[in-house]
């Protein structure tokens, strides 16, 4: 086994586990919404399309864009630790291996983890080009470039966020979080180059400026402090978590832009279903730490009830941000929070009751609602 | 005084007490016996941690099981595992907060942990680890002290600082151990545990 197949080896490792967990959010997402996996997988190769265009419209490639970088960023953070071989470490290290052997594997691991999402923004770059040298004998040279940039843009961004994902601690809380949450209003006015020039300076600047960091000081106390420390020294699931609500009101929100006004409510009602259940679902991370540190946690004079008080009125306290987003968003009317408000609380009711099957509860209360309206 | 009364415990699908009565009110007590005999278990109990399957546990006369009786526990045990993600420092705020009391900085010194404040708990040595267990025990000055190997990884001056707690110490103190209770007390009372069950 030569150097390239051990990492192979451990990359395909670490991959066993953590497929485990995604074949089971795939089993319950496709009882839930039978239709909802298709268009996940089939979300990229609508994304491409919209993304190379240049005819599209700006509002919409924006959004696009953000949701597929997101999604690769969020994919390859996902296998970080497998394509580093993280847990072997201390091993990997000892080997003789030259630096530049081990970075050209960890290259491999990544273009290999990437996989169709980088493989597809870079076929089409090909494409593009080959089909833009043609031209550019008979068209103007800055028409052409006006037509190649989206394709050029799409596959040097998915490139860098793969590679960052992997190689870089710092997150991109710029070009991935707030720069594509507040263009949007604006990004008519602007061309598809100003765009990627203004995202590419973005990136520059998160690369500079550290991330604010989230001092908790000692103003929290208590169990609150408890559960806080405990996300902040492990916030891969919260981060998820809003990945995921963001991915969701990406893709709804270029959905509700293009449906008639009739249906629009349907779709917000279908948002207000999805990102209550999403949120409800970070009971389960401290229902997991209660468990984890069960003896410890007995061992304080706290009663079970009011540690169980205190975990999901912090679980409420976390969708506050969340909530901040869609009403910035503005997609709810006000039988929509409603909603939002009772799915939330039947799924806090199910993870709290029936773990294992928490979706049957909002589920019940949704049947209910759509046979009482 | 501790009591065990009629208790009956399964662990593992292996029965480890059945019907089992004990009252402990000597002010030192050494528990031993071989692997598996159900020393920790044992301790856990007592500290109203693992509730029995029968039978019931109290301390001077108040089920263990009730919040409140843990202001009067403390339990040193590699089973009680401390939250990983605090530092040092955190963690003995939030336990003394906890309990309302405040960091012994005597102990502290004792224990040589004030270099490690603001070290995370997941990050701690065998040792260090074992300190910090011993300190958030005894950090409210529980009357019922419960402590599991509490030896076990501890260097020679740790060792000293633990014979001088133990001596020094003015509740009832349970420890479960392979090693003879080194501290100077004129009253040890020795329990010899087997393998399924009894003294």
């Amino acid at each position: 086994m030569n150097y390239w197949q051990f990492r192979l080896c451990l990359y395909h490792e670490s991959l066993k586990q953590w497929l485990d967990s995604i074949r089971q959010m795939s089993l319950a997402i496709v009882a839930l919404f039978p239709l909802a996996l298709f268009a996940l997988v089939f979300f990229p190769f609508l994304a491409w399309g919209v993304m190379a265009e240049s005819e599209t419209n700006n509002d919409v490639w924006i959004h696009t864009m953000w949701g597929y970088l997101l999604f690769v960023y969020s994919w390859m953070v996902m296998q970080r630790d497998g394509i580093l071989g993280v847990k072997h470490s201390l091993y990997i290290n000892s080997l003789a291996v030259s630096r530049s052997k081990k970075d050209w594997c960890e290259l491999g691991l990544i273009l290999y983890g990437a996989n169709l999402l980088i493989l597809g923004p870079l076929v089409i770059f090909l494409l593009l080009s080959k089909y833009g040298a043609g031209q550019v004998i008979n068209l103007p040279f800055g028409y052409v470039i006006e037509k190649l940039a989206p394709a050029t843009g799409l596959l040097l961004l998915c490139t860098y966020y793969c590679i960052s994902a992997v190689k870089v601690r710092r997150l991109p809380f710029l070009s991935l979080l707030l720069l594509p949450l507040f263009i949007g209003s604006w990004a008519q006015e602007l061309t598809k180059i100003q765009c990627l020039v203004l995202w590419c300076v973005a990136i520059l600047i998160e690369r500079i400026i550290p991330m604010p960091s989230i001092g908790i000081g000692t103003w929290l106390k208590g169990s609150y402090r408890l559960f806080f420390q405990a996300d902040m020294a492990s916030p891969r699931a919260e981060g998820l978590r809003l990945v995921a609500l963001l991915l969701m009101l990406i893709m709804l929100r270029a959905m509700f832009n293009g449906v008639p006004i009739e249906v629009k409510s349907n779709v917000a009602s279908f948002l207000s279903f999805t990102s209550a259940l999403l949120m409800a679902s970070s009971l389960f991370n401290t229902q997991a730490l209660c468990r984890q540190y069960q003896y410890y946690l007995t061992s304080l004079p706290i009663s079970k009830f009011k540690l169980q008080i205190v975990s999901i009125s912090y679980v409420m306290l976390k969708a506050l941000p969340g909530l901040i987003l869609i009403a910035y968003l503005d997609i709810f009317e006000t039988q929509h929070w409603v909603l939002w408000g009772l799915f939330y609380m039947a799924s806090l009711l199910g993870i709290l009751y029936l773990p294992k099957w928490f979706f049957t509860f909002p589920v019940i209360s949704a049947v209910l609602v759509f046979i009482c309206t | 005084m501790l009591e065990f009364k009629e208790v009956s415990q399964q662990y593992q699908n292996r029965c480890l007490f059945s019907d089992f009565s004990l009252v402990i009110d000597e002010p030192r007590v050494l528990i031993s016996g071989p692997n598996g005999s159900g020393k920790t278990t044992l301790l856990l109990m007592a500290a109203g941690l693992v509730q029995p399957d029968s039978g019931e546990v109290s301390f001077k006369k108040h089920s263990v099981l009730n919040p409140d009786s843990k202001k009067s526990i403390g339990i040193s045990a590699s089973k009680v595992n401390l939250p990983g993600f605090f530092t040092v420092q955190e963690l003995l705020d939030f336990h003394s907060r906890q309990f309302n009391c405040s960091v012994s900085e005597k102990w502290l010194e004792q224990f040589s942990l004030q270099d490690y404040l603001n070290t995370k708990v997941a990050d701690l040595s065998l040792g260090n680890y074992k300190k910090l267990s011993l300190m958030t025990a005894t950090i409210h000055q529980p009357d019922l002290l419960l402590l599991d190997e509490p030896a076990n990884g501890l260097d020679d001056k740790a060792r000293v600082a633990l014979n001088l707690l133990l001596s020094e110490y003015s509740g009832q103190v349970v420890i479960a151990s392979h090693e003879a209770l080194a501290a100077d007390h004129h009253q040890v009372r020795h329990i010899q545990l087997q393998r399924n069950t009894s003294l």
